[in-house]
């Protein structure tokens, strides 16, 4: 039944105009007047005391936007928002670039998500500024005794506060094609330095069928690679005091390093991106690549399935240079952090959902959307038959195992950092995000610098363009 | 209140909105920025430091900030030259009519049409190094070529090629429009008295498209010389890409990764000053003939 019918006012107005005792002027005007009041009355009518409808929205930006953790990710929001009316969760996935950049425009706007990822030096990095809040709270409500140590390490600094909480944990691994040792003498368990990777890298290049080793030029991913082997080095890019530590031996030694693998790499392996060396490695373009466990995904997608597994796409060891005495791998832990500048209602809101988020059966589903990329933060997990029971875990258990042994040696570090001490190095983070080693990598391997004056040219920039710039 | 004062008042008054969005939104970035560049002003801080001159005095000394003036003019007038070039020519075999020439027409404007990042990261697959096929063509051929097309020795190259496929039917278009209001008469008279075909493009069409390939030239070298989406998507400011580092992808870098807004805000100001001294140049150079000579 319409409106009209069922209101007696306006019946009885449509009675009179049809019986001719109104004017068309006159019933156009009260008409007006009926329903304007009408429409006055239902907008009063709906307005609720104030608080009993407030929903506190929380923005919570993450670094994970493929497809099956983005549905993981809904379903748990939508079970949250089931127990919690008065809560709206907006989370978004998005890759590390467009955080970066979107972080930058919501800082600068004052206007920041409640939560997001971050790396570790960006937590360095928003922490000297005041741009963080610590999280023990959450830590200990989540249950700080259950989380790896070798993950709570990355989290704690010096003030005895936890600044953010991993939402799991991977570590960086060199895989290697098995198919490809077939017909040569290498034999890859046998490496322990650089040399002997340089002895064999030329024996696993078929140039151009396939090369030794994929590398990242670009600068994101050069970061990596400059610090994993200035660290296998026995060096680190930072001193006591947090100035550039470029023009010591064993990053000069790193930079000769680089240019003595140069010749085992693709051609244009400078403009490659990271997606492009993965892919490399799992279409048999290259020998070698640096990778995380994600790249399983990759191999499913782009490998010949008689390939699809870890007997062809092997794990091989990290090597250490002449001045290091262990192999240095990145750790990627990635945690939340919550700014200073969200409003307490939303941060508050956005813990709630943490808490939630970590419930073993929620956790789960968030872990199992990319299996043996997302490990758990909890130890038990790795004890547990029905996480370690997962098909994907199961099929690739040496992946698996190799990250958890690089967590156990202690030699999986966050990126940029090669002696825990870089930690506090408060800018580490604007380090990382300008192109500056990048490009000292690249005058030496692509344009043929002195390693020795490259190294002064960044050292040099970095305290000119960076601490000069924090100072001031 | 007077007729004539009461007109002018509700004059101001209807031109105000479109005088308030100018403010806001030409005259008020435009004057911060000019602002900015005399701080030294983090991206992620709410505060700044007045350093005056400092962050023009730092430009004038640092290689890298002359390298990428360099680049960006290289690659304006490279990338232009040849835009003009493949434009007035692709303009004369679409101003004949032959079979398919409407069908031409409209395909020839698609790169233009197609969105930036389309178009190069379709171009960074033609040309990557493992699986493109541009490569694998050239390999083909019995001559030397590159083993990688995207490395620091080539890059520009790739970057001018594409810039010059993408942008060309500006030209095009522009050019074809200007030859179809040429009077046939000029070249009925040219003929008449001999001359070539040669001959006639030089002293009756090159002369009739001057002002439009002027203009033209003035605009795609600004665009090209400010041309910040193509250097970038192609080369991600750094590894291969550093040398393409053209100066508003410099620009980008100091305020994006180094957090350098001050700094930033100071390049740009230097940009525009840099364009308005071309600009003033080519004007006083080239002159616009009257519209009477056109006819």
């Amino acid at each position: 039944m319409s409106r009209w019918q069922r209101d007696p006012h306006l019946q009885r107005l449509v009675a009179e105009r049809h019986q001719g005792h109104l004017s068309r002027r006159a019933f156009l005007a009260r008409l007006g007047g009926s329903v304007a009041g009408a429409a006055a009355a239902g907008v009063v009518g709906h307005v609720k005391p104030a608080g009993a409808q407030k929903k506190v929205v929380v923005t919570m930006w993450d670094t994970e936007p493929n497809p099956a953790t983005r549905a993981a990710v809904k379903a748990i929001v939508e079970d949250f928002a089931k127990l919690h009316k008065d809560i709206e969760i907006r989370a978004e996935g998005m890759g590390w670039a467009d955080m970066d950049r979107k972080l930058q425009a919501a800082m600068a706007a004052k206007s920041p998500p409640t939560a997001s990822h971050t790396q570790t030096y960006v937590v360095t990095s928003f922490r000297a500024k005041g741009l963080i809040e610590p999280v023990d709270d959450l830590v200990k409500a989540i249950g700080e005794d259950r989380i790896f140590p070798s993950v709570l390490r990355w989290l704690k600094y010096p003030d005895g506060k936890y600044w953010g909480l991993t939402h799991a944990w991977g570590a960086d691994m060199l895989g290697g094609r098995g198919d490809y040792l077939k017909g040569t003498d290498v034999d890859p368990r046998s490496w322990k330095t650089w040399d002997d990777w340089l002895r064999d890298l030329p024996k696993l290049t078929k140039a151009p069928q396939y090369y030794g080793l994929s590398l990242s030029g670009l600068p994101f991913f050069a970061n990596e690679d400059v610090y994993m082997w200035a660290g296998s080095n026995g060096g680190s890019l930072f001193d006591a005091k947090g100035q550039p530590a470029l023009e010591t031996p064993p990053i000069l030694g790193m930079l000769e390093f680089w240019k003595k693998v140069r010749p085992s790499l693709p051609p244009g392996w400078a403009s490659h991106d990271y997606l492009e060396t993965l892919s490399a490695w799992a279409t048999g373009k290259t020998a070698q690549v640096y990778m995380w466990g994600r790249t399983a995904g990759y191999i499913d997608q782009y490998a010949p399935p008689d390939k699809r597994n870890p007997e062809v796409f092997q794990i091989w060891p990290k090597t250490i240079g002449p001045l290091g005495k262990a192999p240095l791998t990145q750790f990627d832990n990635e945690p939340w952090v919550f700014y200073a500048d969200a409003p307490a209602d939303e941060k508050a809101a956005a813990k709630e959902f943490l808490k939630f988020f970590f419930k073993a059966e929620n956790y789960r589903r968030y872990c199992d959307s990319v299996p043996v990329h997302l490990n758990s933060i909890f130890k038990a997990d790795f004890q547990d038959s029905a996480y370690m029971g997962h098909p994907e875990r199961k099929r690739w258990k040496p992946w698996l195992d190799a990250q958890v042994k690089w967590v156990e040696i202690g030699r999986a570090h966050p990126l940029l950092i090669c002696n825990p001490q870089d930690m506090l190095v408060p800018w580490i983070g604007d380090v990382a995000a300008a192109p500056i080693l990048a490009d000292m990598v690249m005058a030496v391997v692509e344009r043929g610098k002195d390693p020795k004056a490259a190294a002064k040219e960044a050292s040099d920039k970095i305290s000119r363009d960076i601490i000069g710039k924090a100072k001031g | 209140m007077s007729r004539r004062r009461r007109q002018a008042l509700i004059g101001m008054g209807l031109l105000l909105p479109s005088a308030a969005l100018v403010l806001v939104f030409t005259l008020f970035p435009v004057g911060y920025n000019l602002w900015l560049g005399f701080y030294a002003k983090h991206s992620l801080r709410a505060t700044s430091t007045w350093v005056g001159l400092g962050n023009y005095a730092q430009l004038l000394g640092d290689p890298d900030f002359w390298r990428s003036v360099w680049l960006a003019t290289e690659y304006a007038v490279l990338s232009t030259a040849l835009q003009i070039v493949v434009g007035v020519a692709a303009a004369l075999i679409l101003h004949q009519r032959f079979p398919g020439c409407d069908f031409l027409r409209g395909v020839a404007l698609f790169p233009y049409m197609i969105p930036t990042v389309i178009a190069v990261f379709v171009w960074r697959w033609l040309m990557n190094d493992l699986y493109g096929v541009i490569p694998y063509v050239l390999g083909t051929l019995p001559i030397p070529m590159p083993a990688a097309w995207l490395t620091h020795d080539t890059i520009m190259w790739v970057l001018i090629v594409l810039s010059v496929w993408t942008f060309f039917p500006f030209v095009l278009v522009n050019v074809l429009a200007r030859l179809q209001t040429i009077p046939p008469e000029l070249y009925d008279a040219a003929r008449v008295d001999g001359a070539s075909a040669a001959r006639q493009f030089a002293h009756v069409t090159l002369p009739q498209l001057r002002n439009v390939l002027l203009i033209v030239m003035l605009l795609r070298g600004i665009w090209m010389f400010t041309k910040f989406d193509v250097p970038w998507l192609l080369g991600f400011g750094g590894g291969a890409g550093e040398a393409i580092r053209t100066l508003p992808v410099f620009t980008y870098q100091r305020s994006f990764t180094y957090y350098q807004a001050g700094m930033g805000a100071a390049l740009s100001n230097v940009m525009f000053g840099l364009l308005l001294m071309a600009v003033t140049i080519y004007f006083i150079a080239f002159p616009p003939a009257e519209e009477a000579n056109d006819a």
